[in-house]
């Protein structure tokens, strides 16, 4: 019986998502020096949900 | 800075396509090709027709489209299929997805597209046609293509994949999702006339 995938490879497109996020801060900080939260907000909890939720 | 952007979401597109490979197998892979097929005929639809958006000039493009603007739809799609599964416990394998598991996704897509698309205007690397009425530089009307497209492509994927295995399922498959982009461009673009967003 294959085993169950562990939450860190179960999440790891989500993973990649929050890292995506983290590097598009990045870039609007540094590069074009302007940061919008506000659109990303509603993104950012819903995947700190999925996190609370796959890690507990 | 775009030949960055582009190459990060390449990387990260090729590892969700492992990751539903080693997790999901054959259907995993299945399921990328069908996203990648709808991705590449919607987007290069929408150049062809000059419809909704178009892009700066890209180094990566796949036909008429940039690459990136094809793999996104499955790199985004595959996304809410995670995100869903992991809220509800529901599967995607299942091939009957719930309303709940739907409109999910729909809101999980709603939350992507306020992050693509501020981004992608200020990178100026797309570029919704003129007098496009947005909030926050998140399109009006992007918050009905996300969702939509995602629903109507799930659904016919689960649909389809209940079907056995064979020639008639592949044949119906590519059948349905060139339909499905097409028709999902025109009437996306009608809608925006119409309301005048």
């Amino acid at each position: 019986m294959p085993s169950r995938p562990t939450p860190w490879l179960r999440l790891l497109p989500l993973l990649l998502l929050a890292t995506m996020v983290v590097v598009g801060f990045g870039i609007e900080a540094v590069v074009y020096d302007r940061v919008t939260w506000l659109p990303k907000l509603p993104l950012i909890a819903m995947v700190a949900l999925a996190f609370a939720r796959g890690f507990r | 800075m775009h030949l960055v952007i582009e190459l990060l979401t390449l990387v990260f597109f090729l590892a969700t396509v492992a990751h539903a490979v080693r997790l999901r197998g054959a259907s995993g892979a299945g399921l990328f090709g069908a996203l990648l097929f709808a991705g590449f005929v919607r987007e290069n639809f929408v150049i062809l027709r000059e419809a909704l958006y178009g892009f700066t000039p890209l180094t990566l493009m796949l036909g008429k489209a940039p690459l990136i603007a094809s793999i996104i739809w499955g790199y985004s799609i595959y996304l809410a299929v995670v995100w869903v599964e992991t809220m509800t416990g529901e599967s995607l394998e299942d091939r009957r997805p719930s309303g709940r598991f739907l409109a999910l996704a729909a809101l999980f897509m709603m939350a992507l597209a306020g992050f693509y698309e501020p981004f992608l205007k200020l990178i100026d690397m797309a570029r919704w046609q003129p007098g496009t009425r947005a909030t926050l530089d998140v399109p009006w009307i992007a918050l009905i293509g996300y969702p939509s497209f995602t629903v109507l492509f799930l659904l016919l994927w689960c649909r389809l994949m209940r079907r056995p295995p064979g020639a008639a399922r592949t044949a119906l498959l590519l059948t349905g999702l060139t339909l499905l982009a097409l028709l999902h461009v025109v009437v996306l673009q009608g809608l925006k006339d119409l309301l005048r967003w």
